[in-house]
C-alpha cells in the first residue's frame, strides 16, 4: 500500500445553502519519496486536494488513508499531531507570524512538537543556514523580501523533519529569480528522499516533477508519470 | 525562555493597546485599593474613636426630685455614692461593670519638684479602667484592686498633666504631691480621641482610687455612676432597673425623670454604627461598580486583540499546533498582561498611601480618618478578578479561533 491512498474522495462546501463540489470522486495513490505536481486552472480543487492530503481537512465522502490510517476517523488532536510530525506546509502567501523573528518562526512547529528549547534554537539556526538566511535570523517577516520569507517558510516546514512537504503555489507571489530558488530548494528536498507535493498552474514548474496530476472541476483528468 | 520571549515580543508588538490594557488594570487596582483602604480605615477609625470612650456606657448622675413622694416634698437632691454603685453592681443583671466617679474640677494643687498645676481630680474604682477604656502608655498600669484594698496613694495621670509636671522626663514610679499628700505615679493615659467629655478633658485629669479620694477630700458624693452594659439593646431595661433600685434606696418615684440624670452614649454609638455600616456598603457598591467597569473594559480589549489574530491562530493550527496549546498561549498572555498591570497598581497604591501617611495633620482629624494602609487582601482579590477576566478574554476567543477550520483561516485574504 502507498503512503497516500485516496479512494472516491469528495469534498463539498456549503455556501449559502448551495453545495459546492470542490472535489468529486478522486482516487489517488502517492508513494513515499515521490515528487508530484498538482496542476489545474483556478478553482479546479488543487488547494482543496492538498489540504486533504495534509490532513488539514477531512473528506466529505470516500476514504483517505495515510500510511494505512483512516484519516477521517482521527480527532482534532490526533490530526494536529499527525500534521505536526509528518507534513511541512509551504503557502503561497507565506503565512509567517508577523511579530516573530525568522528563527522564532522556524522554531514554532518544534514548540508544538515539544522539542526542548536549546534543541529548537540549534535546529532553527541550522535550517536557516540551509535556506541561506543565517544572517537574517533576527529579522521579522516585514523586514524580509518575498523570496526570503518563502525560504523562511520552507525552513519552518522542515522544522520537525516531515516526510511530506506540501507546497501550495509556493512561487505564486515571487519574482522569477526567487521562484527559481524556491523550486530548486524543493528539488533538493526531494533529492533527500522526501515526498513533495507542489500545487501550481505553471506548466514549467510542473514539468520538473516526476509525476503531474491534472485537475479540472474537482476531478482528476490526467495522471502522468513523466 | 523562548515562550517568555515570544510572549514579551507579542505584547511589545501591540504595545499601544497592551499598555492601555495594563494601564486599565493598574488604574482599576489602584482606585479600588485606595477606595477600600480609605473607606475601611475611616470606618475602623470611627469605630476606634467610639470604642475609646468605652462600650455601651450609661452615665448616671444626681438630680432633684420633681414631685412629692411618700410624704416627702419635691425638689430633694438625690446624692449618689459608693453604696449606690455597689448596689447596682449587685442587683442589676446584664452589666459589664459599674464604677463611681468622684470628681473635683480644678483647685487641686498637684506638684512635682518645682512644677505645679491645678488639675481635675477624679476618684474611681479599678473597674473604671476597663469600662472607660483608660489604657496606659507602655510600662504603666491603671489603678487595680490591690490599690483599692490597701488604700494606696497612687495616681494615674492624664498625659497633659504628665507633660506639664514632667516635661520629657519619665513619670512612672515618681512621687507627686496632691493636696499635700505624696502619690506614686503608676501610669499615664495613652493619647487617644474620644467622642465626649465630662468635667473637662481626660488628658488634664488625675485619677486616684475612689476610697483615697474620699479620705483625702472628705467628700462622699459621687459625680457619676459609670455603668457599662453587656448588650446595648438592654438600655431601657437597665435604666428602669437602676431608677427603681435607687428610687427605693433614696425614696423617689422611679417614674420621676428628674430624680436621676442618665446620659447614654449608646445612641451615639448606634449612630456611628449606622454611619460606618452605610459607609461600608457604599464602599462595597462603588467598588463593585468600579471593578465591573474595569473588568468589562480590560476583557473587551483583550478579547478583540485575540480575535483579530484568528488568522494567525489558524495558521498555527495548520502547521501542527493543538487547539489547546494555542488557547493556553492566549490565556497566559491575558494573565501576564493583567498581572503586570495589577502589580503596578498595587505598588502605586502602596506608595501613595505611604505618602499620605506622612502628610502632617491635626491628630484629632487623623484619629477620625485613620492611617490607611494597602489592603493586600483587597488588592489581591481585585488583581485576581481582573486576571480571571483577562485570562478568559484571551482564552475564549483563542479557543474559538483554534477550533475553526484551519483551511478557512488559510483562505482568508
Ligand atoms: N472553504 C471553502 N468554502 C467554500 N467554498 C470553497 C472553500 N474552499 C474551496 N472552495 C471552493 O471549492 C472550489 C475549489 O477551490 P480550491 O481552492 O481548491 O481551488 P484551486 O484549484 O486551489 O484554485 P486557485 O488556483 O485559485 O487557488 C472553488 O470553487 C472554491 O470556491
Ligand atoms: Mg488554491
Amino acid at each position: 500500500m502507498k503512503m497516500i491512498q485516496m479512494e472516491g474522495v469528495s469534498k463539498d462546501y456549503q455556501v449559502g445553502g448551495a453545495a459546492v463540489h470542490a472535489l468529486s470522486e478522486v482516487g489517488l495513490a502517492i508513494g513515499a519519496g515521490e515528487s508530484v505536481a498538482l496542476l489545474g486552472p483556478s478553482g479546479s480543487g488543487k488547494s482543496t486536494l492538498m489540504h486533504l492530503i495534509g490532513c488539514l481537512d477531512t473528506p466529505s465522502r470516500g476514504r483517505y488513508r495515510f500510511e494505512g490510517r483512516e484519516v477521517g476517523r482521527l480527532d482534532v488532536n490526533a490530526l494536529a499531531a499527525l500534521r505536526c510530525a509528518t507534513f511541512g506546509f509551504v503557502f503561497q502567501r507565506f503565512h509567517l507570524m508577523p511579530r516573530a523573528t525568522a528563527w522564532e518562526n522556524v522554531a514554532m512547529p518544534m514548540r508544538f512538537a515539544g522539542v526542548a528549547p536549546a534543541e529548537r534554537l540549534r535546529r532553527a539556526a541550522a535550517l536557516l543556514e540551509r535556506v541561506g538566511l543565517a544572517d537574517r535570523a533576527e529579522h521579522r517577516p516585514s523586514e524580509l523580501s518575498g523570496g526570503q520569507q518563502q525560504r523562511v517558510a520552507i525552513a519552518r516546514a522542515l522544522a520537525n523533519q516531515p516526510r511530506v512537504i506540501l507546497a501550495d503555489e509556493p512561487t505564486g507571489n515571487l519574482d522569477s529569480v526567487s521562484g527559481a530558488e524556491v523550486v530548486a530548494l524543493l528539488g533538493e528536498l526531494h533529492g533527500e528522499g522526501r515526498t513533495i507535493v507542489t500545487v501550481t498552474h505553471d506548466e514549467a514548474i510542473a514539468a520538473r516533477a516526476q509525476r503531474v496530476i491534472r485537475l479540472l472541476d474537482g476531478r482528476v483528468v490526467a495522471d502522468d508519470s513523466g | 525562555m523562548e515562550a517568555l520571549r515570544l510572549l514579551l515580543r507579542d505584547l511589545w508588538a501591540e504595545k499601544g493597546r497592551n499598555a492601555l490594557v495594563a494601564l486599565g488594570v493598574t488604574w482599576g487596582t489602584l482606585s479600588l485599593t485606595l477606595l477600600v483602604s480609605f473607606g475601611w480605615e475611616f470606618v475602623a477609625a470611627m469605630n476606634q474613636v467610639a470604642a475609646n470612650y468605652g462600650r455601651s456606657i450609661l452615665r448616671v448622675s444626681s438630680g432633684f426630685t420633681s414631685a412629692p413622694f411618700e410624704g416627702l416634698p419635691a425638689g430633694r437632691f438625690v446624692e449618689l455614692g459608693q453604696e449606690d454603685a455597689d448596689l447596682i453592681g449587685r442587683a442589676v443583671p446584664g452589666l459589664r461593670g459599674v464604677s463611681v466617679e468622684h470628681s473635683r474640677m480644678l483647685g487641686n494643687p498637684a506638684r512635682y519638684r518645682d512644677r505645679q498645676l491645678n488639675a481635675t481630680l477624679i476618684g474611681v474604682e479599678a473597674s473604671f479602667g476597663e469600662l472607660r477604656n483608660f489604657r496606659p502608655e507602655p510600662g504603666g498600669r491603671f489603678i487595680d484592686r490591690e490599690d483599692e484594698r490597701l488604700n494606696r496613694r497612687v495616681a494615674f495621670l492624664g498625659h497633659r498633666v504628665r507633660d506639664h509636671l514632667f516635661g520629657e522626663e519619665d513619670a512612672l514610679g515618681e512621687t507627686i504631691e496632691v493636696w499635700g499628700q505624696p502619690f506614686t505615679v503608676i501610669g499615664v493615659l495613652a493619647r487617644r480621641t474620644v467622642l465626649t467629655n465630662n468635667n473637662g478633658e481626660e488628658p488634664d485629669k488625675i485619677a486616684i482610687p475612689a476610697s483615697v479620694y474620699r479620705e483625702l477630700t472628705g467628700r462622699q458624693r459621687a459625680e457619676f455612676l459609670v455603668v457599662s452594659l453587656r448588650d446595648p439593646a438592654e438600655e431601657q431595661r437597665v435604666e428602669r432597673a437602676i431608677r427603681e433600685l435607687l428610687g427605693g434606696r433614696h425614696r423617689f418615684d422611679p417614674a420621676d425623670e428628674d430624680a436621676l440624670d442618665v446620659f447614654s452614649v449608646i445612641e451615639l454609638e448606634q449612630m456611628i454604627g449606622t454611619i460606618t455600616s452605610s459607609n461600608r456598603a457604599l464602599v462595597v457598591v462603588v467598588g463593585l461598580l468600579g471593578l465591573l467597569v474595569a473588568a468589562v473594559g480590560v476583557g473587551n480589549v483583550i478579547f478583540l486583540m485575540v480575535q483579530e489574530r484568528s488568522r494567525e491562530i489558524g495558521v498555527q493550527i495548520a502547521i501542527g499546533a493543538r487547539p489547546r496549546q494555542v488557547a493556553a498561549a492566549r490565556l497566559v498572555e491575558g494573565l501576564a498582561l493583567t498581572l503586570s498591570g495589577g502589580l503596578a497598581g498595587m505598588l502605586v497604591a502602596a506608595i501613595l498611601l505611604e505618602l499620605a501617611a506622612t502628610i502632617p495633620m491635626d491628630p484629632e482629624a487623623r484619629a477620625y480618618l485613620g492611617t490607611p494602609r494597602v489592603s493586600f487582601g483587597v488588592a489581591g482579590a481585585v488583581v485576581l478578578i481582573l486576571m480571571t477576566v483577562g485570562g478568559l478574554a484571551g482564552w475564549l476567543p483563542g479557543r474559538r479561533a483554534a477550533a475553526l477550520d484551519p483551511v478557512v483561516a488559510l483562505r482568508e485574504e
